[in-house]
């Protein structure tokens, strides 16, 4: 009898520090889970309506995968622009998209273009940069434009 | 002191069982131990999912990958938990229950389904098809799903784009590495975000997966690809596949396409598995269908005999076609012919130009002289699929359309039948002479075949092409089959092994055929493939394909660009060129010089030798659809060579030209996550959209049984009578 219970409990010593070998190596393995953040794309072009425009974009520091292109604010903008698939290679995003609309019913001034949706591993905290390759009126004149990044939304 | 030490030592192994059990509990969940109150099939449903859905998940995934086995027992315990909401009444709404419903009329009810609606849109210019197709999933239950749905398109679909709609929101996906595409959705599946992830099983089979769609809300997915229409004897053909069809995999085999009943999920042990609704049981899912043909010359023609379509535009230049609403129901491939003025076919390049580089397309046409020469005596091997999937109408089909071949012998032929299901036999020891006699031996012997049991389409292949040579006649192979096999590329490698100078020509049999296997096969075989579904005439197609063999076939060709600096072509050697019958071919080209290119080959002994006029700089196409198709087939010649090559690295090279071009492949995968908004809770259950068997063909010689895992096979019960 009592030799079966230390045969009992030999065992389920074993498997208990097995099951903790496990788990702490699991623990020690185990990377901080990756997150998933949004970044804003606005556009400000001043008084001129935009009728096309090319940016961009990639991370200077930290990692960052793109997940998503979302379109923009304006209806002239709402569908998510395309990217080339070259650049997302390095995770880095070229996107672009051009309106027909005459200037009434183009955005002027600060308007968020697009979002793009980002997957962050790691705890760095990702800095981006973003430059305008070029942005156009809708007489085909190019105008001067300024692009301003913002991690989060306020959907 | 004996007691005392009997009581410390049953203590201390509670307090050990209590540490483990919590430690187990932590890792794995609670999960198994809830499962113990349900029924034998539930528990088994619930540990293929698990199973399954382990080999698909990225290891740090696991443990939020058994709460789905959880979430599933608890659904098919709890009343009320994952019940459909009211819509489930509603025609075209619903989700399907993760168990088969109780009570008596189990078996020929409605069966709600997450997948509510396909919409297509396609729109044809010169031969290049741009299709766009949305797949609308809905929620009605009242937790969160994650729907699955594994579905076709046509087999040259050069997949570029892929957006997922919430509203009025819409996410352009992204293109990676097919296992990173995969732990980002799974990341994003756990941690509650909206995502979905488009993956490649087959050239022509791909698994659509939705995450976290919560309780009455739609998730639609958006899906853009191109394809080049084939020419057929005088026709232009789209065609837009609806349903997979239940495929048969060797024993052995884990990497196949199972087929299995609905809500038995992970039964088949393939890595791709395929549900079938029940005969009786129906879904909500209905498809939309619209095509707008613009050739640039009048359409004179039309015929679509798979489906009942609306017409406008005839005898325009702006043709519009619709699926008619009384034709919706998604279960076989929709299949448009038509017609333009037949003096007006000619071999048309269509040219990008992208500065100095550009990409071309075009569709070489034999030439009209090929068909006043005649063919030398031939050896026909007529193989015949007499596997389950076959029996009823499709089996029918191709014993009238081999039958009708058979007649067709002349004297000096020689021929062979092979019949194959779980093995293959033949008619005769070897090849025998096309005399009258012998013929009406052979067309006796295909009356007596039948269907049943399963498809070793190896062991034909093999028989088919393994007898020597004949010196004094060309060997032609004909497959007569529904294609409905996993073991694809083995198939191919096997064909192109043996072919041994013989020419295979692939008769696609039924409403849903394996389109990939069966025009790969014809390709590697150097000859050409046809398709005979339910509603067309057997014999017709069939005179047709005699009437093409009848002609010797244009070898050997040779191509001369002018001015014209090509480079990459696909596919690399020009194949043979029947009457009746054009290729495709795409490149890559400089040069924006008006020139003639000047196509010449042998026929039966003859030179022959056409040219056509080509001005790049004038032609070149708005669209860059044209470098789409080129590096899709540009993959597809990849995609060929390994199936009997493995000295290179070849899935390297098929996703550098997917991910440099934008493209779908069985190595990269569209993702897409919505990071704005996490839903609360996990990420729900897992729900696999079922699907009907293809129109004609039978769920009882198809379907796994629960007992045959691993294959579907039927009992055999056929042979010659």
């Amino acid at each position: 009898m009592k030799r079966g219970m230390m045969m009992t409990c030999g065992l389920l010593s074993m498997l208990l520090l097995a099951a903790l070998c496990e788990r702490g190596f699991a623990i020690r393995q185990a990377e901080p889970p990756a997150r998933f953040e949004t970044v804003s794309v606005f556009v400000e072009t001043g008084e001129a309506p935009l009728a096309a425009w090319q940016l961009d974009i990639s991370a200077t520091a930290g990692t960052v995968r793109i997940v998503g292109i979302e379109g923009g604010d304006h209806p002239a903008y709402s569908e998510p622009p395309y990217y080339d698939p070259l650049a997302m290679q390095q995770d880095r995003v070229i996107i672009a998209a051009f309106s027909l609309n005459g200037p009434e019913a183009l955005p002027s001034g600060r308007t968020r273009v697009a979002t793009i949706h980002v997957q962050i591993p790691g705890d760095v905290e990702p800095e981006f940069e973003a430059k305008i390759d070029a942005a156009a009126d809708h007489d085909g004149e190019f105008i001067d434009a300024e692009v301003v990044l913002q991690i989060g939304t306020d959907k | 002191m004996r007691r005392v030490t009997a009581r410390w030592c049953i203590g201390l192994c509670v307090a050990f069982a209590a540490l483990l059990l919590a430690l187990i509990g932590c890792e794995s969940g609670s999960h198994y131990f809830s499962s113990s109150p349900v029924g034998p099939m539930r528990q088994s449903q619930a540990a293929g999912t698990s199973e399954q859905q382990r080999e698909l998940a990225p290891a740090g995934s696991l443990p939020a990958l058994d709460e789905e086995v959880w979430v599933i027992v608890k659904a098919e315990e709890g009343a009320g938990t994952l019940e459909p909401s009211e819509s489930e009444d509603v025609p075209g709404c619903g989700a399907m229950l993760c168990a088969p419903p109780a009570g008596e009329n189990a078996e020929s009810q409605r069966v709600p389904l997450p997948l509510k609606h396909t919409d297509v849109k396609a729109a044809i210019e010169a031969y290049i098809a741009s299709v766009e197709v949305t797949q609308q999933f809905e929620n009605p239950f009242s937790e969160k799903i994650e729907a699955v749905y594994v579905f076709p398109l046509p087999q040259n679909a050069a997949i570029s784009g892929f957006v997922m709609i919430i509203g009025d929101r819409k996410i352009r996906g992204i293109l990676r590495d097919r296992e990173e595409a995969e732990k980002i959705y799974y990341e994003a599946r756990s941690q509650g975000y909206r995502a979905s992830l488009l993956t490649q099983e087959r050239p022509n089979i791909f698994t659509q997966q939705v995450a976290n769609i919560e309780p009455g809300k739609r998730i639609d997915v958006n899906i853009t690809y191109f394809h080049t229409l084939s020419y057929v004897d005088g026709w232009y053909e789209f065609v837009f596949p609806m349903v997979v069809g239940p495929r048969f995999n060797p024993p052995g085999m884990t990497d196949g396409v199972g087929a299995v009943a609905r809500g038995e999920s992970g039964l088949s042990g393939q890595s791709t598995e395929v549900q079938y609704l029940k005969p009786g049981e129906r879904s909500g899912h209905d498809i939309a269908l619209a095509v707008d043909i613009a050739p640039g010359v009048p359409v004179e023609e039309i015929a679509c005999r798979s489906h009942d379509v609306q017409v406008e535009g005839l005898q325009t230049d702006q043709v519009k076609v619709a699926l008619s609403s009384d034709d919706a129901i998604p279960n076989k491939d929709f299949v448009l012919r038509y017609r333009i003025g037949g003096s007006l076919v000619k071999t048309a390049m269509l040219t990008h130009l992208d500065g100095d580089d550009g990409y071309f397309t075009f569709m070489l046409y034999p030439p009209q002289d090929m068909s006043e020469l005649r063919r030398a005596p031939i050896e026909m091997v007529f193989v015949i699929d007499c596997s389950g999937s076959m029996s009823g109408e499709p089996i029918a089909i191709a014993k009238r359309a081999m039958k009708r071949a058979i007649g067709h012998l002349q004297p000096g032929d020689a021929f062979q039948i092979i019949r194959f299901s779980n093995d293959a036999t033949t008619f005769r020891p070897r090849p025998t002479e096309a005399t009258k006699e012998n013929i009406r031996t052979g067309i006796r012997f295909v009356d007596g075949l039948k269907a049943g049991g399963g498809t070793m389409m190896n062991n034909a292949v093999k028989a088919a092409l393994a007898a020597p040579p004949d010196a004094e006649r060309v060997r032609y192979v004909t497959f007569m089959t529904d294609g409905y096999i996993g073991n694809e590329a083995e198939i191919l490698g096997t064909v192109h092994n043996s072919l041994n100078g013989a020419r295979l020509f692939s008769f696609g049999i039924g409403s849903s055929p394996n389109r990939y296997l069966l025009n790969r096969m014809a390709k590697i075989g150097n000859g050409a493939v046809a398709y005979v579904g339910l509603r067309d005439d057997p014999l017709e197609i069939i005179d047709l394909f005699v009437e093409r063999i009848s002609h010797p076939a244009l070898t050997g060709i040779e191509i001369d660009w002018g001015k014209l600096e090509v480079s990459e072509m696909y596919p690399q050697r020009v194949p043979d060129l029947y009457v009746g019958r054009p290729v495709v071919i795409s490149g890559r080209f400089r040069g924006s010089q008006p020139t003639t290119v000047t196509v010449s080959g042998r026929a039966a002994g003859h030179v022959v030798r056409s040219s056509f006029q080509v001005d790049p700089g004038r032609e070149q196409t708005a669209h860059d659809a044209l470098s789409k198709v080129w590096a899709r087939m540009h993959i597809a010649e990849l995609m060929d060579r390994a199936t009997w090559d493995s000295s290179i690295d070849l899935p390297q090279q098929i996703r550098l030209v997917a991910l440099n071009h934008g493209l779908m492949s069985s190595y990269t995968a569209f993702v897409a996550v919505d990071s704005s908004e996490r839903t609360a809770g996990n990420h729900g259950t897992t729900v696999q959209v079922a699907v009907p068997v293809p129109d004609g063909v039978k769920y009882e010689t198809t379907v796994s049984p629960p007992s045959a895992a691993g294959t579907s096979c039927p009992d055999d019960d056929d042979g010659p009578a």
